[in-house]
């Protein structure tokens, strides 16, 4: 602090004996809110952990199911389009009123896997 | 007495008797600050307990980054007067001078009441004639007694800038105040 300061510093003393005359204290102490804020911040971030995982999760089956044909040494144009003529031979089933395109699938799949079992 | 780590730490837990001890301790120079930048007593009171309460919602963010725990409610009062002043637009005038009659020691050293007024009114008169960003820091840095660094935290200018800022300020006070300066 320079000599001007020091002046400065003189004349701004008796500013500083400025002091309040209430301190509020009680009346602010019961504004202040409840802290809950640290349990709401502890369970939102859990909730977001779970989708989090929940979503990495179904990403990796959808990926394993998609993928498991084409390990098996599928052509993945070949399942693209057999997924396609399935889904729409199912769809027209739906809009003929006829469910028993679908059960013929799955009755047909089940004997193949008797079958396969007795062979 | 709580240190005061513990005490930030308690008060961060929702700890309001811990909150109250800070609160005692550090209200009087915020007040302080708030009423020389508004010049109105109710509105620096409302004006200080609202930094705290801003104070007590934010203190779980509030880390020892090595900023004191001061500095931080001189910012949270900086922005809150900034506020103020977007909302209000104008300052309110004085406040009477009852208010000054009843300070003991202003202007110390001064025997007679009417030079004492006279120099109170001459100070009173120059700060306000200074720019906004000056009176702002002329308060902090001789009323409050804040390091440039401390401003530069509080007020997001540079050092330089605040020395810069200083030396204007004071050669400009030191015009309007030529008697007094003389005498001193």
């Amino acid at each position: 602090m320079d000599k001007t300061e020091e002046q400065f510093d003189r004349l701004f003393k008796p500013l500083r004996v400025v002091t309040p005359q209430t301190s509020l204290l009680e009346e602010t102490l019961a504004m202040l809110p409840v802290r809950d804020g640290v349990t709401i911040r502890g369970s939102a971030r859990f909730l977001y952990l779970d989708v989090f995982r929940y979503t990495i999760m179904v990403g990796l089956v959808a990926v394993v199911l998609l993928l498991s044909p084409l390990m098996r040494g599928g052509d993945p144009f070949d399942e693209l389009y057999a997924l396609e003529i399935e889904a729409e031979e199912i769809s027209q089933g739906i809009d003929d009123g006829e469910f028993s395109v679908v059960i013929d699938y799955v009755s047909d799949d089940m004997d193949l896997v008797g079958e396969d079992i007795i062979n | 007495m709580e240190s005061f780590e513990r005490l930030v730490s308690l008060a961060r837990n929702g700890d309001k008797e811990a909150f109250g001890e800070l609160y005692s301790s550090y209200f009087t120079p915020i007040y302080r600050f708030l009423y020389w930048r508004t010049k109105h007593k109710e509105i620096a009171e409302d004006l200080t307990q609202t930094v705290f309460l801003k104070a007590y919602e934010a203190v779980g963010a509030f880390e020892n980054t090595g900023a004191p725990f001061l500095s931080w409610l001189y910012t949270i009062a900086h922005n809150l007067y900034l506020d103020y002043i977007k909302k209000r637009k104008f300052l309110l005038p004085d406040e009477p001078d009852t208010f000054w009659e009843n300070q003991k020691g202003f202007l110390p050293g001064v025997e007679k009441e009417i030079t004492r007024r006279e120099n109170r009114e001459a100070l009173d008169k120059a700060i306000s004639e200074l720019s906004d960003n000056q009176q702002e820091l002329v308060i902090l840095r001789f009323v409050a007694e804040r390091s440039y660094g401390e401003i530069a935290e509080i007020t997001g200018k540079t050092e330089d800038a605040l020395r810069a800022l200083n030396y204007r300020a004071m050669k400009l006070l030191k015009e309007k105040l030529k008697n007094l300066f003389e005498d001193t």
